[in-house]
């Protein structure tokens, strides 16, 4: 298939991306614990007509952070996700969920429950991290061999993706005459039993509108590179420059290509826009001032139409399939994003300017993944 | 001053298109829309525009089977609950939103991360109703054996305290958000756990500030000795299968006196029965109401519910003959999500009773083990009156056999007789649940 424009992705919090967004005048206490706040922002990204966002991103595990760090200050992003479901209406709504010490029948379920709820628009971003602090609030990962944890994950999302196909499409059928709600020989046990996992299903959930939700990972180790080629629908990865980009994304890509899949690969991008209160360069230069560090991605200050060259030149060079950006300050770089620098995209043609597709899948021009069993069952 | 009158609490208890068993086969019912957020935002709006205390969707680990393959006739699966009230949380405005999830198969830590996002999504509207997992689950969650019960409540146990301390790992006042001095939190107000029992061992932090109830309010079911134990060391509403007003009024007196025991007061437990009634503006209309709903159970699937609900294949008997009572009493161990009480499946069995009168007299009420009336809005009304006025309960977690529709009903014709009798609110008076049910915010712990 492979969708024919860029795809644009937002990374959603509570006062914006730049350590220091938190300390502007304009930002409030209330911002990183109000649903409202994330509506607003989900609101302006989907009629800027971005294509997702995404909760919790980058994942950061339970380790609280230091007390400069509005990091520390957190809301669970599936629950996150849930919430902005009837606030929204044809965005992506992408949530980090773990793939370590959770059960992959609880991640099933879940994204079962937020993909028919919001028919066909979420997307699981994957954390696959061992990180030694989430020892000690999930002993369980105690046992698991860090030499060995990209295995796990692999049989993680395994466990997972059987699940979402236990239930063929089709499966319910409401004949109300015959009173069958469920044909239950479209339904099926997966009796998998792994090297960590022993998991005989059937999932107790319908199986997703979209298949099984947008899988978004950004481990980019060589283990992960392996890892996204085999099961990942879209890969953010994080260069300093167009020519590590070409580098990172292509050979991800060849990965994929000989795994028989496509993947979507997304650069992160934390953009500083002219605004005017000040021009990008003044407004991060005073959040630096204020703040001793930025995120270790690519950052952008200045106006619009030059952030739209960067982007138009990034795509035509192969180095990405789109960006997933991490605006310095919300809503204003968002704001700028949506308001300015989409429609200059799309007088450049590099992004669609009609309807968008029913599901996210469709959106991103990826192909409905179908069931295992309904092959094995009647093809 | 006097007290004020003791008024009922109400929750709704969502279970796909309704509490009677074929109520997804009434001409009124649209079962493809349990997939749609729009199902479950209207029938929590309704409950709503009734005023009701909360909603609560229940949890299941596994897909419902019988003979060795799902449950393909009745209405069976459940979305997971804490998303379907996360979804709920922005789309409505004062109800609370409660939801059980399992301390078996869910670790402490997300418990309380999720319920604590949940909790400030939704103003401080969220509950969490603790359930004990039965062994279906296990199929699922490779943890090898299913842990037998003394084990799973002492794992709930722990889980409670952790929880509770994961909870209160903020103080109220921590999250200083202090622009000028470039402090987000105060450490000195967020402090570690540090727990370490017998099943789980948790570090903390949470990242999430304490919750704006302090701790959403607690639910528990379980009405087995142990269960009552558990619910009332900590549970602040606690839901039952009451039959009869004796049943209700016994049950909480001992609660009452269990929970006085663990030094809490008596009032700071609220205990709701399911509550199944068919409304009809006549008690004849109810009567019809019943009849229909009886013949849209499919004689099957009649057969098929009453085996599940023996753990005994019935059709092996004649349907015409005795019920064969020594056979059930056989396979009436660990029965899961019902607390293994079996007295209350066994006092709908009438002495002289056959498979036949036994399932047709069940099949309007859909084998329930709770209440279950058929009756103008007159009735019920004076119904739920009753048990609150004779202290057979604190109020009733409805069961409406047909949603929207029949809890429409209730709302529009039941809501305005109890509130003429002063049987319930008005109006709602605060914005979160606790305030709804009149529970204190409980301060943080030591």
């Amino acid at each position: 298939m492979g969708k024919p424009h860029l795809t644009l992705s937002v990374a959603l919090n509570a006062a914006g991306h730049h350590p220091a967004a938190w300390r502007l005048p304009q930002a409030r206490r209330a911002q990183a614990l109000s649903g409202a706040h994330f509506a607003q922002l989900a609101g302006l990204a989907e009629r800027g007509g971005l294509d997702l966002v995404l909760l919790g991103y980058p994942a950061r595990g339970s380790e609280l952070a230091p007390p400069p760090s509005a990091e520390a200050v957190r809301l669970d992003a599936m629950s996150l996700a849930a919430a902005l479901i009837p606030m929204t209406r044809d965005i992506g709504l992408g949530a980090v969920a773990p793939a370590t010490y959770w059960e992959p029948f609880n991640i099933a379920r879940s994204f079962s429950a937020l993909d028919n709820l919001s028919r066909g628009r979420a997307a699981w971003c994957v954390d696959a991290a061992l990180r030694p602090y989430d020892l000690g609030n999930f002993s369980r990962l105690a046992a698991v061999d860090p030499s060995r944890a990209h295995e796990r994950t692999r049989e993680f999302m395994e466990v997972a993706y059987a699940l979402w196909d236990s239930w063929e499409r089709g499966a319910l059928v409401f004949d109300k005459a015959n009173a069958q709600f469920t044909d239950h020989t479209k339904v099926h046990r997966i009796d998998h039993a792994g090297d960590w996992f022993k998991v005989e299903g059937p999932l107790n959930s319908p199986r997703p509108v979209q298949g099984r939700p947008v899988i978004v990972q950004s481990d980019t180790s060589t283990d992960g590179l392996a890892l996204a080629a085999a099961t990942a629908d879209v890969l953010i990865i994080r260069p300093m420059t167009i020519e590590a980009a070409v580098e990172a994304a292509g050979a991800a890509k060849a990965k994929a290509v000989a795994a028989g899949r496509e993947l979507i690969v997304l650069a992160d991008l934390m953009p500083i826009v002219d605004r005017e209160g000040g021009s990008g360069a003044d407004r991060l230069a005073a959040l630096d001032a204020l703040a001793q560090r930025r995120p270790e991605c690519l950052g952008f200050a200045g106006a619009p139409a030059a952030l739209a060259d960067l982007i138009q030149a990034w795509i035509r060079a192969g180095a990405c399939d789109g960006f997933n950006l991490l605006p310095a300050v919300l809503p204003d770089d968002l704001a700028a994003v949506a308001d300015s620098v989409v429609p200059e995209l799309k007088r450049r043609g590099l992004v669609a300017d009609g309807p968008a597709g029913a599901t996210l899948r469709q959106r991103l021009g990826l192909a409905e993944p179908a069931s295992r069993y309904e092959a094995a069952a009647h093809g | 001053m006097a007290e004020p009158p003791r008024m009922l609490h109400l929750g709704l208890w969502m279970l796909t298109t309704g509490h009677h068993i074929a109520s997804w086969r009434h001409p009124d019912s649209t079962p493809s829309a349990i997939l749609n957020l729009d199902f479950y935002r209207e029938a929590a709006r309704i409950a709503e525009a009734g005023k009701f205390d909360m909603v609560f969707f229940e949890d299941t680990l596994a897909a419902r089977e019988r003979n060795g393959h799902v449950f393909g006739e009745v209405s069976i699966y459940s979305l997971d609950p804490l998303i379907s009230i996360a979804a709920l949380a922005l789309a409505t405005d004062r109800i609370g939103l409660a939801s059980s999830y399992s301390t078996t198969y869910h670790l402490p830590y997300v418990l309380a991360e999720k319920f604590a996002a949940i909790d400030h999504l939704s103003g401080g509207r969220a509950a969490w109703n603790l359930v004990t997992s039965g062994p279906a689950g296990a199929r699922n969650y490779g943890l090898g054996e299913h842990p037998d019960r003394p084990t799973r409540y002492a794992m709930a146990h722990d889980v409670v305290a952790i929880v509770k301390q994961l909870w209160d790992s903020w103080a109220d006042d921590a999250f200083v958000f202090d622009q000028a001095g470039g402090r987000y939190y105060d450490p000195a107000k967020v402090l570690p756990t540090h727990f370490a029992g017998q099943w789980e061992a948790v570090r903390g932090p949470l990242t999430t500030p304490r919750p704006p109830q302090g701790y959403p309010v607690f639910i528990q079911a379980g009405m087995s000795e142990w269960g009552m134990d558990f619910a009332a060391s900590f549970a602040e509403v606690i839901f039952c299968a009451a039959r009869t007003l004796e049943i209700g009024q016994s049950f909480r007196a001992q609660m009452r006196a269990k929970a006085e025991g663990f030094g809490r007061s008596p009032d700071g437990m609220k205990l709701l029965p399911g509550y199944f009634p068919v409304v009809g503006r006549t008690e004849a209309e109810a009567r019809e109401k019943e009849e229909y709903f009886r013949q849209l159970v499919h004689p099957e699937i009649q057969m098929g519910l009453l085996s599940e609900r023996f753990n005994l294949d019935l059709s092996q008997y004649p349907f015409d003959g005795p019920f064969p009572m020594d056979d059930i009493m056989a396979h009436l161990e660990e029965r899961a999500n019902i607390g293994g009480e079996r007295s209350r499946f066994l006092a709908d069995i009438l002495p002289d009773d056959t498979i036949a009168a036994y399932s047709r007299r069940m099949a309007a009420r859909t084998y329930s083990a709770h209440q279950y009336m058929a009756g103008d809005p007159e009735q019920i009304a004076d119904h739920m009156g009753r048990w609150l006025h004779a202290g057979g309960c604190d109020g009733f977690i409805l069961m409406p056999p047909l949603v929207p529709g029949e809890l429409k009903a209730f709302v529009d014709e039941v809501i305005p007789v109890l509130q003429a009798k002063g049987l319930f609110r008005k109006d709602y008076s605060g914005s979160t649940l606790r305030d709804h049910f009149g529970l204190a915010r409980p301060p943080r712990g030591p």
